[in-house]
């Protein structure tokens, strides 16, 4: 039979046209015998037809077919893409046609509620569409159904984001705004709440039949396994931080136990009752919790107390112990356990394993090293005396080491303090001072800028063995030299904008009370709640706070706070310190600074990995909790602190939220009909009031969201 | 409007759309049989106007979407039918001789991506109008329009660059001579 075309479109009526039709043409049936064919197959069903092919098809009862549920929800269909839904529910809407429920199906509230969920899902299935069709490319040539459903996929999914281009991109862009920029944890929420939508409305339309249980529990079901592996993704947020074995809180069991619970239910029927497919799936789940569990227990996270510092000094084991670099930290640690009360650690393998790195390094051996090591020295002995006795030679002999970690320029009188620590505050230090006071003596005639010169001169040209030719005793000093001690140390403190200011007010302090006149210290006091201040950077989301060492801190905002996320850049050793000057000074009476925030942040930096286990930087952090925990300014706010009913609701928002994920999956699952009712396009509320607008809203032309709201708005006002 | 008139309406399209699935020609036949027949028998439930493409194509395209799983289903346990559009059947199984270089050109149209070759298999089986095929693909007339263009293009280079059509033509201008 030569078939022809009505609507040629441009340039088709040629020699290829007529060539395909004369091909293709070969697959048309004989129309009569197709009719027929029709014709027997119905009668085959329906005995009572006696004329069906011209029997008129539009019956008396023909119109508007309500499926009960409220119009909204049909709008919010809209929104959803056919690919991850029950066919049922693509049919909804008009038509039997996704594409024709994606146009007419309308994105009212529900449906934008549920965008930012959907948006996310539609991004994870273009990415995984089009990586198959990247890998699979060299099929793209078969023409089997496999291929035929990719295309299919890729065609819905690019009519998903033609459709919906505008509302998915301001997703995004509220996505992108809510990450960066947002205070708490604001991607979370909306998430869920828009996740909370879409299983809502799923469920509801579901349980007015259209699709049975089985196709909704298992998407359910998956939803929740692609909440938990996203929960799982995001387990290091501050969201989701909880103390627990699995590291992230109840919020991963809760949607593990719901999936569990719903694919039981998906399966009940089939594999002879619920409870046998529980035992099924509930098996599964306690293997995924298990696993889960050595997971965190090998690459997981604990939190460290003093008892683990303790022992992991006591241990001597771990490498990081014999390594120079985290003798700085260990000298902190020590002192903040000293500070607060605590019993300090045997230091007797410590002490070995330090030893054996200085031998080991011999020539190598950086001596700037031996400055923290002295300080722990303090505590306990763990430098032999052929150590000290080396050290203070090479102090006598070659200065410039023990001052190289600054520039001469930068160099404070108070510096010098930092060579008690070459041999203790009994013995150079006092030397150490008493030589920096001989030298005050002898220059008092020279201007201030030329002395301090001077004596960084002395000091480089002359070596540390000047000053043990002087007096070792502090009775020694004379009165002016300590009134100009005095006099220096505290005008040449920083600055409480300067960097690491903290650091030297403690230093001076140390200055002071060496020469006797540690009173004056507390003159310091409004230049150290100054630089607190100045410093303290709480995060954004009101959970904890540090001192970053400087009040310039690059990622501060216009309020001074931090993203959290950005903590981690805070060096710990300048917290330390600004504790250290907290325990001292105290805290201004008008001061921000919450402790409790301090103490989270210290909790959070206490975190050991499981298989690493501690270091010398969780140790710092522990000894600084504790320290602050002991101290009374922190006990004040405690008490001063009292928590509403409404902490702990958002303390544990993150399960509270799982548990009402799984609920309505699980309600919306068990609402669902055994077997679906056949899909069968509506004619609802909502399409009669689109056929009554004008033609912009015709079906089939391409409504749009927006298109439709400013109609109903337009609608309701006229009505009104 | 009564069944006949749908059938013949939409006829071309469904069996074009349903060869594209991957369907035989035979078996594209009686699938579109089939789905005219579960159509009428349950038109009580079609809401839409008859005369709307959107909302007919979308209620044929369902039913025939669910058969022909059903019918890959029942062929093949486990899984839907997977079948090369060329392997799909004889087709003296339509009981009519192909015209000569037919058989070349539809082999060129089974290589074809599948949208393209979805939507000429759709127009040119008996030349069915854009609506019908926009109504069964639930898209607008000028997406198939665009579709159309771009599936033809496609043909015809791949005509030429593999040169299918030589003996397409060459065929046709003999048997043109021959009359």
């Amino acid at each position: 039979m030569k078939h022809t075309i009505d609507d040629w479109i441009e340039a088709e009526d040629d020699a290829l046209g007529a060539d395909l039709l004369e091909a293709l043409g070969q697959l048309s049936p004989d129309p009569e015998d197709f009719a027929a064919g029709v014709a027997e197959r119905i009668a085959a069903k329906d005995a009572s037809s006696e004329d069906p092919l011209r029997e008129p098809l539009d019956g008396p009862d023909q119109g508007v077919v309500e499926l009960g549920g409220p119009s909204r929800l049909r709008w919010a269909a809209g929104v959803l893409p056919p690919l991850i839904l029950p066919k049922g529910l693509t049919k909804l809407g008009l038509g039997a046609g996704t594409a024709t429920a994606s146009k007419l199906g309308l994105k009212f509230v529900p449906g934008i509620a549920m965008l930012p969920f959907v948006t996310l899902l539609m991004l994870v299935l273009t990415g995984f569409v089009a990586l198959r069709g990247l890998f699979g490319r060299g099929r793209q040539h078969r023409a089997d159904s496999q291929v035929s459903d990719q295309r299919e996929a890729q065609l819905e999914i690019a009519d998903w984001w033609r459709s919906n281009m505008v509302p998915a991109g301001l997703v995004l862009v509220l996505i992108a705004y809510l990450w960066f920029q947002a205070p708490h944890d604001g991607v979370v929420v909306l998430l869920l709440a828009s996740t909370l939508a879409f299983v809502g409305v799923v469920g509801r339309l579901a349980s007015v039949g259209l699709a049975s249980r089985r196709e909704l529990g298992r998407r359910l079901g998956g939803g929740l396994v692609f909440c938990m592996a996203m929960a799982f993704q995001l387990r290091g947020t501050a969201s989701l931080e909880a103390d627990s074995a699995f590291g992230i809180g109840l919020t991963f069991p809760i949607l593990g136990a719901g999936a569990a619970v719903v694919f039981a239910l998906v399966h009940a029927g089939r594999r002879g009752g619920f409870l046998r497919s529980l035992a099924l799936t509930g098996s599964l789940w306690l293997l995924a919790m298990a696993a889960l569990a050595g997971f965190n227990s090998l690459l997981g996270e604990f939190e460290a107390d003093t008892d683990d510092l303790r022992a992991w000094i006591e241990s001597g084991e771990d490498p990081d112990l014999a390594s120079p670099v985290s003798w700085t930290h260990l000298a902190l640690a020590l002192e903040h356990l000293e500070a607060s009360g605590e019993r300090l650690p045997d230091l007797g393998r410590f002490a070995a394993a330090a030893q054996a790195t200085v031998d080991r390094q011999a020539g190598d051996f950086n001596e700037l090293y031996a400055l923290p090591l002295l300080r722990i020295d303090h505590h306990q002995e763990v430098v032999r005396d052929s150590d000290r006795q080396r050290w203070a030679e090479l102090a006598r002999t070659q200065p410039a080491w023990v001052l190289s970690a600054k520039h001469p320029a930068d160099l404070a009188d108070h510096d010098l303090v930092t060579l008690f620590a070459l041999e203790g505050p009994e013995a150079l230090g006092p030397r150490a001072a008493a030589w920096y006071a001989k030298t005050l003596e002898e220059d008092l005639e020279l201007p201030a800028g030329e002395r301090r010169d001077r004596a960084v001169q002395r000091l480089r040209d002359r070596g540390l063995g000047a000053w043990l030719d002087v007096e070792p005793e502090p009775a020694a000093l004379q009165d002016l030299a300590v009134d100009e001690l005095e006099r220096r140390v505290l005008a040449a403190v920083a600055a409480p904008d300067e960097y690491l200011a903290l650091g030297s007010y403690l230093r001076a302090a140390e200055v002071l009370e060496w020469i006797g006149r540690g009173e004056r210290a507390a003159e310091l006091a409004p230049l150290v709640h100054r630089a607190l201040e100045l410093t303290w950077t709480p995060t954004n989301d009101g959970r904890q706070g540090a001192f970053p060492g400087t009040w310039e801190h690059q990622d501060r905002d216009e309020h001074g706070q931090l993203d959290q996320s950005r903590l981690t850049f805070v060096w710990i050793g300048s917290t330390s310190q600004a504790l250290h000057a907290i325990a001292r000074w105290g805290l201004a009476p008008d001061s921000v600074i919450e402790l409790t925030q301090l103490e989270r942040y210290l909790a959070i930096e206490s975190r050991a990995h499981g298989a690493l286990g501690m270091s010398s930087y969780v140790g710092l952090a522990v000894a600084a909790r504790a320290h602050l925990q002991s101290l009374p300014v922190y006990q004040q706010q405690i008490v001063a602190h009292v928590p509403s009913w409404f902490d702990p609701l958002i303390e544990q928002r993150m399960p509270l939220a799982a548990l009402l994920l799984v609920a309505f999956a699980i309600v919306a699952t068990l609402r669902a009909p055994e077997e679906a009712v056949e899909p069968s396009p509506l004619r609802g509320d909502l399409q009669r009031f689109l056929l009554s607008q004008d033609e912009e809203l015709v079906p089939g032309r391409g409504v749009r969201w927006w298109t439709v709201l400013k109609r109903m708005v337009l609608n309701s006002r006229t009505k009104d | 409007m009564n069944l006949d008139t749908i059938i013949e309406r939409w006829r071309g399209a469904l069996v074009g759309l349903l060869a594209a699935w991957g369907a035989s020609p035979r078996d594209a036949v009686e699938l579109a049989q089939d789905t005219f027949a579960e159509a009428y028998l349950a038109r009580e439930r079609f809401a839409g106007a008859w005369e709307d493409e959107a909302a007919v194509g979308a209620w044929l395209r369902g039913i025939a979407s669910n058969l022909h799983l059903a019918h890959g289903r029942r062929r093949r346990p486990g899984g839907r039918r997977s079948l090369p559009l060329e392997a799909a059947g004889d087709p003296a199984e339509v009981e009519r001789a192909a015209p000569p270089g037919a058989s070349a050109l539809v082999e060129a149209v089974g290589r074809l991506r599948g949208p393209w070759r979805t939507v000429l298999m759709m127009r040119y089986v008996e030349g069915s109008g854009l609506a019908e095929i926009a109504g069964l693909l639930g898209i607008g007339e000028r997406a198939v329009e665009g579709r159309l263009r771009r599936a033809r293009a496609s043909l015809k280079e791949l005509i030429e660059t593999e040169g299918l059509a030589e003996g397409t033509k060459d065929e046709h201008r003999t048997q043109e001579g021959q009359a």
